[in-house]
């Protein structure tokens, strides 16, 4: 049975309860001509930047990602859902050059290059050679969340090559990170 | 703030910026190429919102996303409802189709025009005509509740073991975290106020109930006199006042519509409770609320490529369309709007800038005495002709790419043309025992259509019509109205057809009220005398409003 709850006990009479729904229709209409100073974005902004590697991304989308937790905790749930590789467990604590975290189908590793000190290596290695990823997600709770295009893997792997210092690689580094891949 | 996707804001007395700013962003979603739900859709989003009549839909919506989870696996109900292309009937129809295609459930049947689900408690159908509207509603609860909430409270009906009661027990705390949003969101208090100072006025002056048709020009520029210095600052200007009473008078014809006028909602689902019906509140403003859809056509796409209505224009119109039939009752209401509404917005702002009261009050004083009530109907007038201009000008343009939506622009505008010389040159359309031709007939056929204007220099009436209207396209200068001998693009011509219906809307709601403008200077001695004790009357209260006397 669907439960009625009473949303017009306080109205008076049926007259007066057209004119509050009236009322908040008006100012909804009065509003929208003002049009709102900052932009805003539904669910569907988010699905299509988890789901669409090349659609445009809605203005503010990633920022208000990064300053909003409870709309990181949807990306991440989202992502959950709907990216075929997602981590099982965060990663170790980084012990000295390298940091590796397993997910489902894949492992990635972060290596210091040794020619170049300031720079590092993200190696994923698929389980599923048939996989091939072309997105990857990285959402930390202080960086935010970022969307990167992969390169085609070659013998199951994916190598990306990032400055040590950039933001991608401090969260990468970060064990609280999570890392998804569509 | 309670919605994750938006900027802060609760409502401090009405509406949340948050709300708001959610709903419009709904009414824009688009899936990179065009919007995904129709502006139709969205209205209703909102009036399911605003009349808090979403309970059954939402109980719809649970069983639609049972649907989507088992016709679509692997992919999650999630694709079914984002997934590319715009939500439409047709969409969701295929989307079915090809998922039990490929996965077939046995528990769901999809027939041609609704899909059934089969329970072990029941069954359930949902018409396709109904999913872009749900899946209007989902957007509006995963963007204001979050996703991560809607998830967890669906997780049950995601299988196939679930059963009808487990649907509605979801529907119901659905309902439930909505219903508590909107209490923060959507407040009543204020407009509860509002409401009752009208009505209480209405009674006190009447001595008995407030009925509708006791609203009049005069009461309503009494009460902004007698309340306009209200604490609250609720019925500060004279132009929310206007359309406060055209709200109240809205309410209160509706009400009385459904036999439901005294204390205690006659109209509720359960009377002895005294419980009001959401769906008849519903069925109340769908009215109401549809009213602005003219204007709202003519700013969306593809009408958008045609500038029919300049800012002043559109300004002028604003408030008589969203008067509706209260345009005819409060004319004289409607007129004094737009003429010392404007002058009372112009002296807001002088006074937000810093200018002292006195000199803001003198200096629109004077300027009010060259912007008196002839120029402000002259400006309907106006508005009217370049409206009517706009329509010829469609027709040519329509006609000229034998588009049938002219047809609709001849018959509003020359409803008693002779069409007879043109019979002979149509065979085929419907003509009466007296030889009229029945353009109706011709709508029905694209080419009977061409035929006849390809004719109409046989057809006096007709050939004068098609010279005025090609005059007219020549006469407009304004973005999407090509020269007569340039052509329009397919788009523009998009254009012009989508917006017919919403222009010949817009041109009988001014006709109508450009012939109430005479009889209204008529009853008042002339627009000279009006001028002179209104423009006392308004400054009067200006003064008093303003802090000018104390």
């Amino acid at each position: 049975m669907t439960d009625t709850i009473n949303h017009w006990a306080e109205a008076e009479t049926a007259g007066e309860a057209i004119f509050v729904a009236c009322d908040a229709l008006t100012n909804l209409q009065a509003r929208s001509d003002n049009a709102a100073a900052e932009p805003t974005v539904c669910f569907n902004d988010l699905y299509r930047y988890a789901t669409e590697p090349d659609a445009p991304v809605k203005a503010g989308l990633t920022r208000l990602i990064s300053t909003n937790p409870k709309l990181r905790n949807d990306m991440r749930i989202l992502l959950e859902r709907v990216a075929p590789l997602r981590p099982i467990s965060r990663a170790a604590a980084s012990s000295g050059a390298t940091t590796t975290r397993f997910g489902t189908g894949f492992q990635m590793t972060l290596r210091k290059s040794q020619a170049d000190r300031e720079q590092l290596y993200v190696i994923i290695k698929l389980q599923d050679q048939t996989c091939s990823p072309n997105t990857l997600f990285v959402i930390n709770d202080t960086e935010g969340c970022d969307r990167i295009p992969l390169p085609e893997p070659t013998d199951g792997t994916v190598q990306l090559l990032l400055g040590s210092n950039s933001a991608l690689a401090v969260s990468l580094r970060d064990p609280k990170t999570d890392v998804f891949m569509r | 703030m309670d919605g994750i996707y938006s900027i802060d804001g609760l409502a401090g007395g009405t509406v949340s910026d948050e709300l708001q700013a959610t709903l419009q962003a709904i009414s824009e979603t688009s899936d990179g190429h065009q919007i995904k739900f129709k502006p139709a859709v969205s209205r209703r989003l909102t009036r399911w919102i605003v009349c808090r009549s979403y309970t059954g839909p939402i109980h719809e919506l649970c069983h639609l996303v049972h649907i989507a989870s088992q016709i679509d696996r692997s992919a999650g109900f999630e694709n079914f409802f984002w997934g590319p292309g715009p939500a439409t009937a047709q969409s969701f129809r295929r989307k079915i189709g090809d998922g039990l295609g490929l996965n077939p459930a046995a528990a769901i049947e999809h027939l041609p025009s609704t899909v059934h689900v089969n329970y072990l408690d029941g069954e359930f159908a949902i018409a396709h005509t109904r999913m872009p509207f749900l899946s209007a509603l989902l957007e509006f609860l995963t963007s204001t509740l979050g996703y991560a909430t809607v998830l967890e409270i669906l997780e049950d009906i995601l299988v196939s073991s679930a059963t009808r009661a487990q649907v509605s027990d979801t529907a119901n705390v659905l309902s439930r975290r909505l219903y508590a949003y909107l209490n923060s969101h959507l407040p009543a208090a204020t407009a509860q106020r509002k409401y009752r100072a009208v009505t209480e006025f209405m009674v006190a002056r009447r001595n008995g109930a407030a009925h509708a048709e006791n609203i009049t020009d005069d009461m309503v520029l009494n009460f902004w006199i007698a309340s306009s210095a209200d604490e609250a600052g609720d019925f500060k200007t004279y132009r929310k006042v206007v359309k406060l009473f055209i709200n109240v008078r809205d309410a209160l014809t509706a009400a009385q519509q459904q036999g439901a006028f005294h204390r205690i909602s006659s109209i509720g689902t359960d009377r002895e409770n005294g419980e009001i019906d959401p769906g008849a509140i519903d069925a109340a403003l769908e009215e109401i609320h549809e009213r602005r859809a003219p204007l709202d056509l003519l700013d969306a796409a593809p009408a958008n490529e045609i500038k029919f209505l300049n800012k002043s224009e559109r300004s002028t119109l604003e408030l008589l369309i969203e008067s509706g039939n209260t345009a005819q009752i409060l004319p004289l209401s409607i007129l004094r709007a737009e003429i010392f509404g404007a002058v009372q917005a112009r002296m807001t702002q002088a006074l937000r800038r810093g200018t002292s009261p006195a000199t803001v009050i003198e200096a629109n004083a004077n300027q009010a005495a060259n912007i008196g009530y002839e120029t402000g109907a002259k400006d309907f007038e106006k508005t009217a002709n370049n409206l009517e201009r706009a329509l010829l000008a469609s027709f040519y343009h329509l006609a000229m790419a034998g588009d049938d939506a002219a047809i609709s622009i001849l018959l509003e505008m020359q409803p008693d043309i002779d069409l007879s010389p043109l019979a002979a040159v149509i065979s085929d359309t419907d003509t009466t025992p007296d030889n009229v031709v029945s353009l109706h007939g011709v709508k029905e056929q694209r080419s009977a259509f061409t035929t006849v204007l390809n004719n109409h220099a046989t057809c006096p009436a007709l050939a004068e019509f098609v010279a005025d209207s090609k005059q007219a396209a020549n006469r407009i200068s304004r973005k999407g109205f090509a020269k007569p001998d340039t052509g329009s693009s397919t788009e523009e011509i998009a254009g012009f057809s989508s917006a017919v219906d919403a222009l010949l809307d817009i041109h009988k709601s001014l006709s109508r009220f450009t012939t109430l403008l005479p009889r209204i200077a008529e009853s008042r001695n002339g627009w000279v005398a009006m001028d002179a004790i209104d423009r006392e009357i308004f400054f009067d209260q200006f003064r008093q409003l303003y802090g000018v006397y104390s």
